[in-house]
């Protein structure tokens, strides 16, 4: 770090410790109902930029002290009186609507900055302009060449944190729009600074500079229910040179606001982001962070012997924060980039790198147009946990399908057995059997569990994963459930008894008719010994019918249709 | 006059009674005669009105046969049909009832009752007395009488048969005489099919009744005509042609049908359809050769092909063969045009190439199966192949005369030969064309991008012109698969062309042969001269014989072979299985091989999510019939070795075929239901997918009918297919340059495959990135694997992935898998030279002969 001690620590002692010596009874802090330094509702853009006041008072009362670096293209044909009159507008606007969190002065002396693209500004080049104000925002206003209006970017840098903000930009149509178009493009562009005060029931507690202060309006608020941090640890580096070290994977987003204290969520990619146990001093702050219109650009890799390999062709998924759908993004190229582009992270999102489609080789929150930078963001590939959940998957249609089958199998089975075509319900049952039993599933799953299990200790490489343990679970009760083979016994058990029964059947009806036969014999012998006919016997049913309530017993006895056994309601298809 | 048969049994009594009762029986007959003219006419008119289907009906065809019987009095009665048909003439001399002297009855003449069994009449008093049971001979004389049975209206059950005496019938109209008419009056009405069922009817009747040869003469005429006027030739000439065949001298028939030909004839000059229009003029000749206007169409002809030959005398080389085919085209026959065309034919012997699809656009690439076809005959590559003797430089076409490899395969020495010229003369190949080649395939703005090759190249450098040395990020596994490319000028643009004074842009190539022209349907190629072709001093081979082949786009497989046969084109690329049999049948024409065998696929798009869904990719899967479409649609004739059903990408025999993969299974019930669970797993919209297919035969054909089956599997789930034709070169290029599809229909060849496998898995691998191409890989777990091949460095170690991918395709579906074809290629027999089995098309072609040959009229040929 080149940066003189000397200037940071100014920045940090004048701004930033009393915040962190302030605590929450700041956030009770009575209101002050006026802004401690009078605006100028128009100050002709031609006179020089107001020195800005040292703050005075808690942080929390302290508005921030702005300075806009204004540019405006020549092709925009908007004349210096136009500009003047713009720059008047717009600030008109902002004490209507922001009020006295905001100190805007305007940069009358050309901009060191000027010959420099939005895009290509760096916080070191920010650095030159000096620590008078709390932020600087450089603007442009250009043409934009689609629909022939203007196109406002910039960036804004927080000199206290020395973070360069994320580029935005804002499309006005015609001119006459363009001080509304301004104030909007600065409520977009600010972010407010905050002190961490501590953490309470997993959230954390933000003291936010300038929240005492009453906006003009609502949308004035420097901070609101919504609003993303990212947080900071200040330190000092062995040589007790300061340092600013931005937290990695983790934003604070405010759930509620008390006074000036926010409670915010984390929404992190690391588990403990806030490490007590760092070995020198340090605080921890944090500063606003709004969505950029630029892409992120993600550049994912791993190491392979000893050399960076790219992460190539692997998925990758956003998901707004909190509960947002996964979207897929897109597939990393041969280099093992990816750029999010804005249609797939609007604000906040979760982004996930995933093999295979379902293992999860990262999985991060990031901000929208954070930086126009590339991130380089190693990776420990899975291969064989992948290679295994391919396995699962495979494993997982064949048992599909043999469920799918199945019922049809077992819809065919009833029909034959209500309609006691027992020859077609032993042909269904043999096709049945054709398919195989549940074990051939369930051995196969067992055996590439345990393989997994025993290579795992054997390379001390993660192969059975959460997400593959997930799947080996999945499917064994996927096994357990639809493939059991109660229902296909009870078929084979009904049939053998239906084929019993068909030939118990014919046992009596052959008795009956040969009882009957006798009795007509009897019958006509006693006619024709003239005596008087005997009553004939009574002959028994020829099918005995199916008893609606009794004993299985009585019901083998009497040959009634067998049930199989279970025949519990099960769901269609496990889809 | 009529006399009833049953009537007289019961009035016999009456008759033979006394004088008044015969008195009275007489006065009641000439009173029911009095009555009975106008009740007959009544009761006929009621039978027509009462009775459809029935005599008198409008409709003939339907009715019962009746014929229509006029009397004297004028009164009509129908009758059923009489016998015999027609009467014989009625003589009156022969009819004894009218001799003057013969005793007669009062009310003799009129009507006369008879019994049934012929008994004597009963009204006839005035005739002399007869002893009982003689006849009157008179009365059964077929000449005087007439014995007919009137039309009984439905219901009515009295008999009604009588006789009529001749002398009484004034006249009598036969049923066929009456169809005949009414055939007649519909022929008028330009009713011709009901006419035609008229005389048909008529026919099945009486065969040779008279009169309906000349009624059918007129049908034939009349509607022969009509036809021609509507514009039906084909129907008009043939209808006349039998009218011809029946009656040659029919008034006007000649001049009609000399009229028709000659049109159509000239017509078919005008259009350029000479074969054809000398087809219809020889038709005509057989019908009249001496008529005036056939002389004239044929003169024309005659004349045209001499204007043609004409030209042809003035041109030179190849325009003058041209000219001279063309005179022969219009009129074969003409003496001077063959011995014209002979003598040009032996100048600049042409070889006319019959393809699915020519190049389109040419260049320096290998993008489809039209670009690896030419390739060859345009570029010389760097190395012929990828085989031990190409790397130690012995093939004669090529350009390394050295290929070495150094740092385990990381660097590379190329050294080229010396003396080949671009074909504009310019400068002879170098190291730099090497050079630009090679970094062209890097930029991801060149048509020559390939992303592979883009991540294995670290430098290209050219110490000298002789002398290329290649420095790679890896060593790369088959590295001589990357050198058997096209190398195109360093001096042209990308597209291989210059900018010439002329408003074409030129191709600039350094194979045996250059480009002179390409469109859209036809490329014709120049044998190059032997400075450019044959350059390089190790080379022996001369120029090639053929100096000019020219690829015609036939995309039709049945009018290609019919251009075979014809002998339009002297070799075809490909054969479709279903022809094969009947051209091996064929003498003129041999059938060779194909070594590789053709995979068929279906390809799916990864970056449309719906194509991600393991369940819709299982489910279309399952919706085709693989065997019953190859039997049934391609090869028309049951599996074999050679043409069986894929179960993966990689064809049977390869060396990384997994060999217990599962074939797929034909299950639609299963479709159907992972098609529903598909869509419950995509949010429950309809999925809607394109599905597109090259115009080749094999696709033409199955296509659709897989899109159908596709169709009824998923009807329940809402799932649409929409089928797209698209020229094969056009969409494979695109789908090679990353476009985005849904569906696509693919034929392939995967010959090596740690070569081959990644483009054929994955359509768009070597795109450039902002195509996203790793994204339309529709298997991650595919891609990951393609990846981990292309950076394999040992031949094992990447034996034993792709057979893993293959093994892993059956379950994971990167594409659907459909079968593997044997393709074959056929050729005349006039051309000589050409390999029976071969891995490309133009194998040699240097050294092909053709013989001339042009196509003549079967009618002229004199068969031995």
């Amino acid at each position: 770090m080149t940066i003189p001690l000397r200037t940071l620590c100014l920045g940090l002692i004048s701004v930033l410790l009393p915040m962190l010596q302030l605590g929450t009874a700041a956030a009770v802090a009575p209101e002050v109902s006026a802004s401690p330094r009078p605006k100028a509702t128009a100050i002709a853009p031609a006179a020089p930029a107001s020195t800005p006041q040292p703050p005075a008072g808690p942080p929390e009362r302290q508005p921030y002290r702005i300075e806009v670096h204004l540019a405006v293209d020549p092709e925009t044909r908007l004349d210096t009186l136009r500009q003047a009159e713009l720059v008047r507008e717009w600030r008109t606007l902002i004490t209507r609507f922001v009020g006295p969190p905001w100190d805007v002065s305007f940069r009358t002396t050309p901009s060191p900055l000027a010959g420099l693209s939005i895009e290509s500004l760096t916080a070191e080049r920010c650095e030159e302009l000096g620590k008078a104000f709390d932020k600087v925002w450089i603007i442009r206003i250009g043409l934009e060449p689609s629909s022939g209006g203007f196109l406002i970017a910039g960036r804004e840098y927080d000199v206290v944190t020395r973070r360069l903000g994320p580029v935005q930009s804002k499309r006005s149509v015609v001119d006459a729009e363009l001080p509304r178009s301004l104030l909007g493009f600065s409520l977009e562009l600010f972010n407010p600074v905050a002190v961490i005060s501590g953490e309470e029931g997993g959230k954390a507690l933000l003291t936010v500079r300038g929240a005492m202060l009453p906006p003009a309006s609502p949308i004035g608020a420097v901070s609101a229910p919504g609003t993303v941090f990212i947080p900071l640890r200040i330190t000092t580096s062995r040589d007790g040179k300061p340092l600013i070290l931005r937290i990695p994977f983790t934003y604070l987003r405010v759930e509620s606001i008390t006074g000036a204290v926010a409670r915010c969520e984390f929404v992190k990619g690391i588990s403990d982001p806030l490490y007590k146990g760092w070995p020198r001093p340090f605080s921890f702050a944090a500063i606003g962070i709004k969505p950029g219109d630029t892409p992120v650009k993600l550049r994912f890799v791993t190491r392979k012997e000893k050399m960076e390999v790219p992460a190539a062709g692997y998925l990758v998924t956003t998901r707004d924060v909190p509960d947002g759908a996964p979207r897929d993004v897109g597939v990393t190229d041969r280099a093992g980039r990816i750029a999010i582009r804005p249609q797939f992270a609007r604000g906040l999102v979760m982004v996930r790198l995933l093999a295979g489609s379902v293992e999860p080789l990262f999985d991060a929150p990031m901000m929208a147009g954070e930086s126009t930078d590339e991130r380089v963001i190693p990776v420990q590939l899975l291969p064989r946990a992948v290679t295994l959940e391919t396995q699962l998957q495979a494993l997982r249609d064949e048992v599909v399908d043999m469920v799918a089958i199945r019922a049809r199998l077992e819809a065919r089975m009833k029909a034959r057995l209500d309609g006691e075509d027992w020859e077609g319900l032993a042909e269904t049952l043999k096709e049945f059997q054709a398919l195989g039993s549940r074990e051939v599933p369930a051995g196969r799953l067992k055996s590439l569990k345990e393989q997994a299990q025993k290579e795992q200790v054997e390379t001390k490489t993660p192969i059975l994963t959460r997400t593959a343990s997930a799947k080996v679970d999945e499917l064994q009760a996927l096994i357990d459930r639809y493939l059991d083979d109660d229902e296909y016994n009870a078929y084979v058990e009904a049939l053998a008894q239906g084929k019993q029964g068909a030939v118990d059947q014919a046992k009596v009806k052959e008795k009956v008719s040969r009882k009957n036969n006798m009795a007509k014999k009897v019958a006509e012998e006693a006619k024709a010994a003239a005596t008087p006919p005997p009553l004939p016997a009574t002959p028994l049913p020829a099918a005995a019918p199916a008893q609606p309530s009794g004993s299985a017993e009585e019901k083998e006895a009497t040959g009634a249709k067998p049930k199989p056994k279970d025949q519990r309601k099960k769901s269609t298809f496990p889809f | 006059m009529i006399d009833h048969p049953l009537d007289n049994q019961a009035r016999r009594p009456t008759a033979t009674g006394s004088g008044w009762g015969r008195l009275a029986c007489a006065a009641t007959v000439a009173l029911a005669m009095v009555v009975a003219s106008p009740i007959w006419t009544g009761t006929i008119r009621g039978q027509e009105e009462a009775a459809p289907g029935v005599p008198g009906a409008t409709d003939l065809l339907r009715a019962t046969p009746f014929d229509r019987i006029t009397l004297t009095d004028n009164a009509v009665i129908l009758t059923e049909p009489i016998s015999p048909r027609p009467l014989p003439p009625y003589d009156p001399k022969k009819d004894r009832s009218q001799d003057p002297r013969r005793p007669r009855g009062t009310t003799e003449g009129l009507i006369k009752i008879v019994g049934g069994d012929g008994s004597e009449p009963a009204a006839d008093m005035a005739r002399p007395k007869r002893t009982k049971g003689e006849a009157d001979p008179i009365q059964f004389d077929s000449n005087n009488y007439l014995t007919v049975h009137l039309i009984q209206p439905p219901g009515e059950t009295e008999v009604r048969d009588f006789k009529v005496r001749r002398f009484s019938v004034k006249s009598v109209e036969y049923f066929e005489d009456m169809l005949i008419a009414e055939a007649d009056r519909l022929t008028r009405e330009h009713q011709f099919a009901r006419a035609f069922e008229h005389l048909l009817f008529v026919k099945a009747r009486a065969p040779e009744w008279a009169g309906q040869g000349d009624a059918l003469n007129r049908l034939l005429f009349a509607e022969g005509s009509e036809a021609l006027l509507n514009g039906d030739f084909e129907r008009g000439v043939r209808l006349l042609r039998e009218l011809f065949e029946r009656k040659k001298d029919y008034p006007g028939l000649e001049d009609k049908l000399a009229t028709a030909y000659t049109q159509r004839a000239l017509r078919a000059l005008q259009l350029g359809l000479y074969p054809r229009g000398r087809e219809v003029l020889h038709q005509l000749e057989v019908v009249a050769p001496t008529n005036v206007k056939y002389l004239a169409a044929r003169s024309r002809y005659i004349d045209e092909a001499t204007k043609r030959l004409e030209v042809a005398k003035a041109s030179t080389g190849v325009a003058r063969l041209d000219t001279a085919i063309d005179a022969l085209r219009v009129w074969p026959e003409l003496k001077e045009a063959q011995s014209l065309f002979g003598s040009a034919f032996a100048e600049t012997p042409t070889l006319d190439v019959g393809v699915v699809d020519v190049p389109i656009p040419l260049g320096p690439w290998l993008r489809t199966h039209a670009d690896a076809r030419v390739s060859r005959l345009l570029y010389r590559p760097i190395l012929n192949a990828d085989d031990g003797d190409s790397l130690l430089g012995k093939p004669p076409g090529q350009l390394a005369e050295k290929f070495e490899t150094t740092e385990v395969g990381r660097r590379l020495v190329i050294r080229l030969r010396s003396g080949g010229l671009w074909s504009d003369a310019s400068r002879p190949v170098s190291s730099i064309d090497v050079v630009r080649t090679l970094i062209d395939r890097t930029d991801p703005n060149s048509p020559r991008y390939r992303a592979r090759w883009a991540d294995i190249l670290e430098r290209v450098e050219a110490p000298d012109e002789s002398r290329v040395e290649v420095q790679f990020n890896r060593p790369p596994l088959r590295i001589a698969s990357w050198f058997v490319g096209p190398v195109g000028p360093a001096h042209a643009s990308e597209d291989g062309r210059i900018a010439t004074t002329g408003s074409e842009r030129a191709w600039v190539t350094d194979g045996p042969y250059l480009c002179s022209g390409s469109t859209a349907d036809r490329l014709t190629l120049l044998a190059a001269e032997k400075s450019q072709s044959s350059g390089d001093p190790s080379s022996n081979t001369a120029s090639p014989r053929i100096r000019r082949i020219r690829e015609i786009r036939i995309s039709d497989g049945a009018k290609a072979v019919s251009a075979l046969i014809r002998g339009d084109v002297s070799l075809l690329e490909n054969v479709p299985p279903s022809q094969l049999a009947g051209l091996k049948s064929n003498e003129d024409v041999q059938v060779g091989t194909y070594e590789k065998p053709f995979l068929h696929q279906i390809a799916f798009d990864g970056r449309n999510p719906a194509l991600r869904n393991r369940s819709l990719k299982r489910a279309l899967s399952y919706a085709i019939d693989r065997k019953g479409l190859l039997e049934g649609l391609i090869l028309k004739q049951p599996t074999n070795d050679a043409n069986l059903v894929s179960d993966g990408p990689l064809p049977r025999g390869s060396y990384a075929d997994a060999p217990d993969v599962r074939p797929f299974e034909y299950n639609p019930m299963l479709a159907q239901m992972l098609l529903a669970a598909a869509r419950k797993e995509l949010g429950g919209l309809p999925i809607s997918l394109k599905f597109e297919y090259p115009d080749t035969p094999e696709a033409r054909a199955v296509a659709p009918v897989i899109a159908e089956a596709f169709r009824v599997v998923g009807e329940k789930s809402g799932f649409k297919v929409e089928l797209i034709e698209r020229r094969e070169s056009e969409l494979e290029s695109e789908l090679r340059g990353g476009r985005r599809f849904d569906l696509a229909y693919r034929v392939v060849n995967c010959d090596d495959a740690v070569v081959d496998l990644g483009p054929a898995l994955c359509p768009g691998l070597d795109a450039p990135s902002t195509m996203d191409p790793l994204g339309s890989s529709s298997s991650p777990r595919i891609l990951q694997l393609l990846l981990e091949l292309e950076r394999a460095s040992e031949f094992p170690t990447a034996k034993g992935i792709a057979t893993q991918i293959d093994r892993e395709s059956r379950t994971e579906l990167p594409i659907l898998p459909l079968w593997q074809v044997e393709r074959h290629y056929a050729w005349r027999t006039r051309l000589k030279g050409i390999l029976p089995s071969s891995d490309r098309l133009y194998k040699n072609a240097e050294t092909w002969e053709i013989a001339p040959w042009f196509a003549r009229d079967p009618w002229t040929v004199k068969k031995p």
